[in-house]
């Protein structure tokens, strides 16, 4: 090779590594690139669901929910719909089984049944914004994080683990958080659970791509949808105890920890935890789904087991955990809407 | 004059985006050269065949490193609109793997090209490599929720040098470990291409010694960088890096050192095991996990032992 070529190689060597900071941003895709990508994705609904906007962060309201009772004259607080923790707890409030103020009534109950034992936090609120979800990082983002640690950052008064969106391979899921949409793409595997701005569930069986995107479609029509999940499977739904198909996944007939949310009416709600891989012997699906219809729900729905079951109540958890402590992506969470005392 | 677009930091420059990333990866490229012209004298390589394996090994790396990325990252779900939009570049995604393959393909390429020895070639671009992979690493500490661990607990390692503070917790900075090692590899493998005579034996070498770390260093990560689930993909193609290099070494010494040939071949299936059980511990048992990396490191360090044994002239 000749010296001028030689020459001329370098050169274009140094010009190709001088190209390098222009051209090569992150070993990762970017956040807006993911977004844009995910909208260009076939299977995207081709409806627009309005996501909610921030509200005024205090505001009045004189409704209060059955169930729920209030101290007298005291007025029903709300928290605004986006990822703003909610307000410190009273310390006052807190007991061994429980907290209670004006916003808000939360009771630990532990059951043992059958060699397997069950955590139960019941939730009643007197706003739908109480019932709240927070991410470990951007919406879009890997980040994760203790279930422990994100329940304490954002004031949680309990907490659980979620679906764990982003470890999903598949990403054809239908995920909002806080009225912030990540995906909405249909999923003929997974059942799909919605809450509105109401705090009412929905609750959306995987099936066929155009009878789920109608049903989508129709509780999109009438509410605003906060949050939505996809897991599964659904538990109970409208009231009636649902078969659990032995086909869905997640170990469906094995004995594992298992998390569950229902709702048992309005404002009115259940976290449950069966432990499992250890004294407790764990849940199948079915069990699982039995057990929730008996607490009374009327929409249950059950999320990341295993090692991601995770209640945390007043920054501690309350479950034993089958294995190390797992991260997750994001978590729901419950916060009191009173704002502290200066 | 700093600022994070999205999830990377950069600078505006006359209206350009220059982000730190790049400047990282082109700084480690400068590097990689600097020291492939000095070893290219020192083995003596044919006038040309330094900056053509630059050329070639940067266009092959980078194309490489693009499309391994596009069809292996489970971002998305699915390969295909990744692929389709492979050529927007500022959406990011890149691959250290393939990367570091394409510019070993490359080397080969400029070798054939230059009627050099490719053997030789890659001799020299072993510990250059290193340098490159100096600089992406540490380019990763300006890339958001990016080169690092699963959470910390304990008391111990959040306070030290080693982690970062995420927005609920301390995670440990596998990038700075991973620097660490390449510049560690990069003056093993100086060291060891001047000692050797035979062709090839330094870039296996460095096979071995980079391949066993970052299937080390890829199971602390856990930045959902071209994972599926809980698989690292990157350590499934480090691990491959080590035993393409155990098969060629067992096939060399197979008549000569039969018994330790046959050793390296059996240690790639018991690697490949006890680290599927290690991971699995890792994940889902309460063991120490100091304890288990230590296992993993001796469940390593084995085989890039009968490796180099096998090595020896």
């Amino acid at each position: 090779m000749n010296r001028l070529t030689c020459t001329l190689l370098s050169v274009l060597c140094v010009l190709l590594i001088l190209a390098l900071p222009f051209v090569v941003s992150s070993p990762n895709l970017l956040g807006e690139a993911k977004w844009e990508l995910l909208d260009e994705m076939e299977d995207t609904a081709g409806w627009l669901v309005t996501s909610a906007k921030a509200e005024e962060e205090l505001t009045l309201t004189e409704e209060a929910p059955e169930g729920f009772e209030p101290t007298e004259g005291a007025p029903v607080y709300e928290l605004p719909i986006d990822f703003t923790p909610g307000c410190v707890p009273d310390p006052a409030g807190f007991s061994e089984d429980g907290y209670v103020d004006d916003s808000i009534s939360v009771k630990l109950e532990t059951r043992e049944e059958n060699g397997v034992i069950w955590r139960i936090a019941w939730v009643v609120i007197s706003s739908p914004t109480q019932l709240r979800t927070a991410t470990a990082g951007k919406l879009t983002g890997s980040a994760t994080a203790l279930v422990s640690s994100m329940a304490e950052k954002n004031n949680a008064i309990v907490a659980m683990n979620a679906d764990y969106y982003s470890n999903d391979p598949a990403k054809t899921t239908f995920e909002y958080r806080m009225g912030q949409k990540i995906r909405n793409k249909t999923n003929q595997k997974k059942d799909m659970l919605l809450i509105d701005e109401a705090g009412d569930f929905h609750i959306v069986l995987a099936q066929q791509r155009d009878s789920q995107q109608a049903e989508l479609d129709a509780v999109a029509a009438e509410h605003e949808i906060i949050n939505a999940f996809t897991f599964g499977p659904a538990l109970v739904k409208g009231g009636e105890l649902i078969q659990v198909s032995k086909d869905y996944g997640y170990n469906p007939t094995g004995r594992e920890p298992r998390s569950a949310f229902g709702q048992t009416g309005y404002l009115s709600y259940v976290m449950v935890i069966a432990e499992g891989r250890g004294e407790s012997k764990g849940a199948t699906h079915q069990e699982l789904a039995d057990f929730m219809y008996s607490l009374g729900c009327r929409d249950a729905f059950n999320f990341d087991g295993g090692g991601s079951a995770t209640l945390v109540f007043n920054g501690e958890v309350v479950n034993a955990l089958g294995g190390s402590p797992r991260v997750q992506s994001d978590i729901i969470y419950f916060a009191t809407a009173v704002p502290a005392e200066d | 004059m700093f600022q994070v677009w999205e999830d990377a930091v950069g600078v505006s420059l006359a209206g350009a985006k220059v982000y730190a990333y790049g400047l990282a990866v082109a700084l480690g490229c400068l590097g990689c050269m600097a020291l492939l012209i000095s070893l290219g004298r020192l083995k003596k390589l044919k006038p040309g065949t330094v900056p053509l394996t630059g050329v070639l090994g940067l266009v092959c790396g980078f194309v490489l490193s693009r499309l391994l990325f596009c069809l292996l990252d489970g971002a998305l779900g699915s390969p295909l609109p990744l692929l389709a939009a492979s050529w927007r570049l500022s959406a990011g995604g890149y691959s250290m793997m393939g990367a570091l393959i394409g510019a070993c393909l490359g080397a080969w390429a400029a070798a054939t090209i230059q009627k050099e020895e490719p053997a030789r070639v890659l001799d020299c671009l072993a510990p250059s490599l290193m340098l490159l992979v100096l600089g992406a690493r540490l380019g990763e500490r300006y890339i958001e929720d990016f080169g690092i661990s699963r959470v910390l607990v304990g008391d111990f390692l959040p306070h030290t040098f080693l982690a970062v503070q995420g927005a609920y917790d301390s995670y440990l900075a596998t990038y700075l470990l991973e620097a660490a090692t390449a510049v560690v590899l990069c003056l093993v493998l100086v060291l060891d291409i001047k000692k050797q005579r035979r062709a090839g034996n330094t870039f296996l070498l460095a096979l071995l010694l980079f391949g066993a770390t970052q299937v080390i260093w890829e199971s602390l990560r856990f930045d959902q960088h071209m994972r599926i689930s809980f698989v690292s993909l990157q350590q499934i193609m480090a691990m491959m890096l080590v035993a393409a290099a155990l098969i060629v070494l067992a096939r060399r010494r197979w008549q000569t050192r039969h018994a330790l040939a046959v050793t390296a071949l059996v240690m790639i299936p018991a690697a490949v095991g006890l680290g599927v059980a290690l991971e699995f511990a890792i994940d889902r048992t309460t063991v120490s996990r100091y304890l288990l990396y230590a296992i993993f490191v001796l469940v390593m360090a084995a085989p890039v032992a009968v490796g180099c044994k096998l090595r020896k002239e």
